[in-house]
């Protein structure tokens, strides 16, 4: 089975707990298609595949997916994204449902992770699930808080919309609020780097307050292999 | 030799105004304090205040949103839900005693009446019953609301350097029993309107000048750093409960208005008034800033009231307000041409404004809705 897993910089622990976790034996064979930042924002459908005329996202994308210059949509049982900018937005309790609801109908709207399943849906009606990017434990996060459970809800209607299926990060992962990462999973995050063949093991020091390592990805993976029938 | 022969041009009708083009029409302030880039300036009031807020944003200024609307809300649902068209979500302060109640409410003084109206299983706050468009979904997600409400205005009390008000209104809907001011009759936004609860009073020139004194010294023992500018609305009525012709109506509640701002700017050093009022409205302008209905202020006459303003600004403190530009939004006050074609009858497109999502947010406007009479 084939599952293109399309990312930002957060499916390199992806990669390296894929790698790690040596998961070939369940039939399952990932492709990567990944590129920093908002990148990838520059997809667009040609004929039946998904490409891009960005010079440096095409070579992220040869470089991550072991030389493959677009997405031929029809070859993949399923399709994973990671990150793309689309983060459980974190809402103050005050807010009226309305509002609420607005605001995570737009982060999902207007991210880059839609518009690339908006892309993927275009050319096929294959499984797509999301995995939520995490946030950086920087990220100042004051109470009063609407639970990440329930903002979680709101998102998974939106997303069933286009019949894909939303995972928040990983309850284990998670710090009290709901929202942030525990410091645990920070330490040694792998990133994407072209110095290699294959997604960079190259360790950025002791600590990355942004890009979670390969335990978070472990754990992650388990999640979604749990839950999603592939 | 008499004083006025040594007066400057500005002071002679002839030289300052007559023998000018209404767009060479300057210095028609000169600001009592200046305002910096980091200045935290918060802005409340009518209608028209809107407009002041968002000019200082494009020119870099430290315009203060205590209550934004949530992250990832786009611009278009954060306006309609009333986020980030003043720096709290209070929604049109139209009168001095709709400030006195919100500065009450938010110090601790009174509590906010427990008042709340239903209307098909939705609830909505009489204090501000448009920021819900659809209600809210129950007393609790109202009264949560309020609380972040109240918390953001106070924000806005006690950290602004800088305190916008645009007075909008004389005439006024009071709960006949409590004395609770409403910011719109009952009835016509939401709410039931009852002859007998519900009680009109067109407020005068002394009550006004009281309650505005009277705030102006709360908030300064609040916060004894903060200063004023007022503005009075130059938007006229939509409708009257005076028993008078609306546009004599509309000229006695401004007059007042504008009365008692400069009063209270003569009385407070660090009061002052800007003349957006007189920008829009005098005899000299021809009622050129207006949208054919005659109300609601074009984007050119609301350009040329916030250039005024910045460099007034300027002229006055050497202040780096024209060295930013103004967003595309926000046209250049010396565009005749433009203007010209704004008035043309008939100029299709061009009688709607520039940038539809600089429109101001109005409640008030509603009332015309109850018009039997055809509407512009």
């Amino acid at each position: 089975m084939k599952l293109a897993v399309i990312g930002n910089s957060h499916a390199a622990c992806f990669k390296t707990a894929w790698d790690e976790l040596l998961l070939s034996h369940l039939g399952i064979e990932p492709i990567f298609f990944a590129s920093p930042g908002e990148r990838l924002r520059t997809l667009q459908i040609e004929g039946d595949s998904i490409t891009t005329s960005n010079e440096q996202a095409a070579q992220d994308i040869r470089f991550t997916s072991g030389g493959l210059s677009s997405i031929r949509v029809e070859e993949y049982d399923c399709f994973l994204m990671i990150g793309l900018g689309y983060r459980t937005p974190i809402l103050d309790r005050r807010l009226s449902r309305a509002v609420s609801a607005l605001a995570v109908e737009d982060c999902v709207t207007n991210s880059l992770c839609f518009h690339v399943l908006s892309l993927v849906r275009e050319l096929a009606g294959t499984k797509i699930a999301v995995a939520c990017q995490p946030y950086p434990t920087s990220q100042t996060i004051a109470p009063p808080l609407l639970p990440a459970e329930e903002v979680t809800q709101i998102a998974n209607r939106k997303f069933k919309d286009r019949n894909v299926t939303f995972y928040h990060c990983p309850s284990e992962c998670l710090m009290d609020n709901g929202y942030s990462i525990k410091q645990d999973f920070l330490v040694g995050a792998p990133r994407l780097a072209h110095n290699q063949r294959k997604l960079s093991r190259t360790f950025d020091g002791v600590r990355n307050f942004v890009h979670m390592n390969t335990q978070y990805g472990k754990l992650f993976w388990e999640k979604i292999l749990t839950e999603i029938d592939l | 030799m008499h004083p006025y022969q040594t007066l400057d041009e500005q002071f002679f009708w002839a030289t300052a105004v007559a023998q000018r083009s209404m767009f060479d029409i300057d210095r028609l302030w000169e600001p009592k304090f200046n305002i910096g880039k980091q200045a935290k300036v918060v802005t409340f009031g009518s209608c028209f205040a809107q407009h002041i807020g968002q000019a200082l944003r494009s020119r870099g200024f430290n315009w203060h949103i205590a209550e934004p609307g949530p992250a990832g809300l786009s611009p278009q649902n954060a306006k309609k839900y009333n986020y980030g068209l003043f720096s709290a979500r209070t929604g049109n302060i139209y009168t001095v005693s709709l400030l006195e109640q919100w500065v009450n409410w938010a110090t601790g003084i009174r509590p906010m009446p427990n008042e709340i109206w239903q209307r098909d299983g939705r609830f909505y706050d009489p204090f501000r019953p448009n920021v819900e468009p659809n209600g809210f979904t129950s007393e609790n997600e109202l009264l949560a609301s309020r609380e972040a409400v109240l918390e953001a205005f106070k924000e806005c009390i006690l950290e602004s350097r800088v305190f916008i008000f645009t007075l909008g209104l004389t005439e006024s809907w009071i709960n006949s029993k409590s004395g609770d001011e409403y910011p719109m009759c009952p009835g016509t936004v939401a709410g039931e309107f009852d002859g007998v609860r519900h009680r009109f009073v067109n407020q005068t020139f002394p009550f006004i000048r009281k309650t505005l004194s009277e705030v102006v010294v709360r908030i300064r023992e609040l916060n004894p750093k903060i200063k004023f500018l007022l503005t009075v609305s130059p938007v006229p009525l939509t409708a009257t409960m005076s028993g008078r012709h609306v546009l004599v109506a509309t000229m006695e509640s401004k007059s007042i208005l504008r009365a008692v701002a400069g009063s209270i700017r003569d009385e407070f050093k660090d009061v002052d008034y800007f003349p957006s009022y007189e920008i829009i409205n005098a005899p000299p302008f021809k009622g050129a800033f207006f949208e054919p209905n005659q109300r609601n202020v074009n984007h050119v006459g609301v350009a040329h009231v916030m250039n005024m303003f910045f460099t007034c600004l300027e002229t006055t403190f050497s202040h780096e307000a024209s060295q930013v530009k103004p967003s595309p939004g926000l046209a250049t006050s010396r565009s005749h041409q433009h203007l010209a074609k704004i008035s043309t009858p008939g100029g299709g497109q061009e009688n709607q404004p520039a940038n539809p999502e600089n429109d101001v947010v109005c409640e008030e406007a509603i009332l015309e809705a109850f018009s039997e009479k055809e509407s512009l």
